[in-house]
């Protein structure tokens, strides 16, 4: 296995109960800085595949890798020192007094104390965005604000891969912005970034490739421009490509998959000009 | 354990009595339980309330809870013939000495006991697995006048128990994948170390619990409105056969126990 890969699945299946497979056969390679979204149907088992990467799970046969290492017989408190991972509802996790406790309650678990677990927990509150909010009793922040501390309490961590289920659900545009916003930073300074969503537009902005899954296997992994291009991939995995995609497609004015309205416009424009050279050479 | 108790859907004789009669049945097969005390009646009823499992198609979770209480049984029995002092010593628990005495009464008590044990404890096994908790609560309200209010606190509470563990393990996962352990804790500091399970869970079982009585509210929980239901438990002629067979056994307990000389 090369340095490269971050996270290597071999023929992982996974059966909750004897005989019910929750997944099926998966293989997988995730390089090093790649932004990935898993997307699918509710219970097609993108979480099931997520909770493998930190060995909340262990595969029923198969093999998962991160950073060249087999997660069978690790802990999960070990593995979140290499994957960190947040969860859907914040409130699953806070029970701290203050913001700045619940943030160091992870660097802690590692064993950091004094000035490295200070560093750590202000470092990862800068980056949310929560730096004036450390002395704040957390369940007096909005859900969004939540979600934010949640990640922070993850970032403390430093771990290189970071798995985010469903970061903006229950939250409101301007929040799932800023939480999709921060997470892109993150990825911009190289960490490996997997987050599962149901929304194609989060995709589109912002997943590099992604894979589709239905009932228990990967039945696409490309990226989204490619995939939002296949009707039967969208299809059987119960997807809804964004508006501006569709559109482009049946306006007929662009050979490419839009992905979003900037593309739009440009590709409309470059149309309008086209045209209009064609009635001045006629 | 748990799982051995929960309901387990068929479609079976068993199934469809009224719930009112299995409450009865139960009952009934505990006070023949408690009048027989020859061994092989007692086995006798042992096999005819395995076979009623058997019966209601639920054999193979019974199995699985029969093992458990085999081992309570056994353990049971083992306390009996230790702290049965009465009867002739049929051998010495530690050889060679005369400490420990087992008699050959202590023996027929203890099995005797362990019998009884695993009679009431597998009749209510199957009551419980084929009685939905919704049915016996109903009956209860409908038949017994149990008020309303505390069968439908009995039933949400039944009703939220998977609900917490499911939560608990969500929670736990959350914090264990920010490096927490709570294996390798000394007992004293374990209370502490379970806060960051206990307290998201209070906060999120509050929650839940206002979401609950906002969702009874908006649905006219408590309107004063006499209610009605959906199920009207008759008692058909299997629950009366039924009756009368429990009836019949345990007059024939009776009879056995004190009328013919053991």
């Amino acid at each position: 296995m090369d340095v490269m890969t971050s996270v290597q699945v071999e023929n992982l299946t996974y059966a909750y109960e004897k005989g019910s497979y929750a997944l099926k056969d998966i293989n997988l390679k995730i390089c090093k800085g790649e932004m990935i979204a898993f997307t699918g149907k509710n219970g097609s088992g993108k979480t099931t595949l997520a909770k493998h990467l930190n060995g909340l799970l262990k595969p029923t046969s198969g093999r998962v890798f991160i950073n060249g290492l087999d997660t069978t017989g690790k802990t999960v408190s070990f593995l979140a020192q290499q994957v960190g991972y947040v969860f859907q509802n914040p409130d699953h996790q806070i029970f701290n007094d203050t913001v700045y406790e619940e943030v160091a309650f992870g660097p802690k678990n590692q064993g950091l104390t004094g000035k490295d677990l200070e560093q750590r927990v202000l470092n990862a509150l800068q980056v949310v965005g929560l730096e004036t909010y450390g002395s704040t009793y957390p369940y007096k922040l909005s859900k969004g604000q939540r979600q934010r501390v949640a990640l922070a309490s993850v970032l403390a961590m430093d771990s290189d891969i970071l798995v985010l289920d469903e970061p903006t659900t229950g939250l409101d545009y301007k929040e799932s912005q800023q939480v999709m916003e921060l997470v892109a930073g993150l990825h911009q300074k190289g960490r490996t970034i997997i987050f599962i969503t149901h929304d194609m537009n989060l995709v589109a902005r912002y997943a590099e490739r992604m894979i589709v899954m239905a009932n228990g296997e990967v039945i696409a992994d490309g990226r989204p421009r490619d995939i939002f291009a296949q009707p039967k991939t969208i299809k059987s995995g119960s997807l809804k490509v964004p508006v501006v995609t569709l559109l482009a497609e049946r306006g007929g004015f662009t050979s490419r998959t839009v992905l979003d309205e900037e593309e739009f416009i440009h590709d409309i424009y470059q149309y309008k000009r086209r045209m209009s050279l064609n009635v001045l050479c006629s | 354990m748990s799982s051995a108790v929960e309901y387990i859907p068929r479609d079976t004789l068993v199934h469809r009595l009224n719930p009112l009669t299995k409450i009865i049945g139960s009952l009934a097969l505990l006070t023949i339980s408690i009048i027989l005390d020859s061994l092989l009646y007692l086995g006798g009823v042992l096999v005819l309330v395995l076979a009623c499992g058997v019966f209601a198609k639920i054999s193979a979770q019974l199995l699985k809870a029969f093992k458990v209480l085999l081992i309570f049984a056994v353990i049971l029995f083992l306390i009996q013939i230790v702290f049965y002092r009465w009867g002739q010593t049929a051998f010495y628990l530690i050889p060679g000495t005369n400490l420990l005495p087992v008699t050959y009464e202590g023996l027929a008590f203890g099995a005797v006991i362990a019998l009884r044990m695993m009679i009431i404890l597998t009749s209510f096994i199957i009551f419980l697995s084929t009685t939905h908790t919704r049915d016996m609560v109903m009956v209860l309200v409908e038949k017994v006048r149990v008020p309303y209010d505390y069968a439908f606190m009995f039933v949400t509470a039944l009703r939220f128990i998977p609900t917490f563990l499911a939560e608990v393990k969500t929670i736990q996962e959350a914090q264990k994948a920010r490096g927490y352990k709570l294996e390798g804790v000394s007992p004293l500091r374990k209370l502490k170390a379970y806060l960051p399970i206990a307290l998201p869970l209070v906060l999120i079982s509050l929650a839940k619990g206002e979401n609950l009585a906002l969702a009874m509210e908006t649905r006219a929980y408590g309107a004063g409105v006499p209610r009605t239901y959906l199920k009207d438990w008759t008692i058909a002629a299997r629950d009366v056969l039924s009756l009368l067979f429990f009836l019949v056994g345990i007059v024939l307990s009776i009879y056995l126990r004190f009328a013919v000389a053991t």
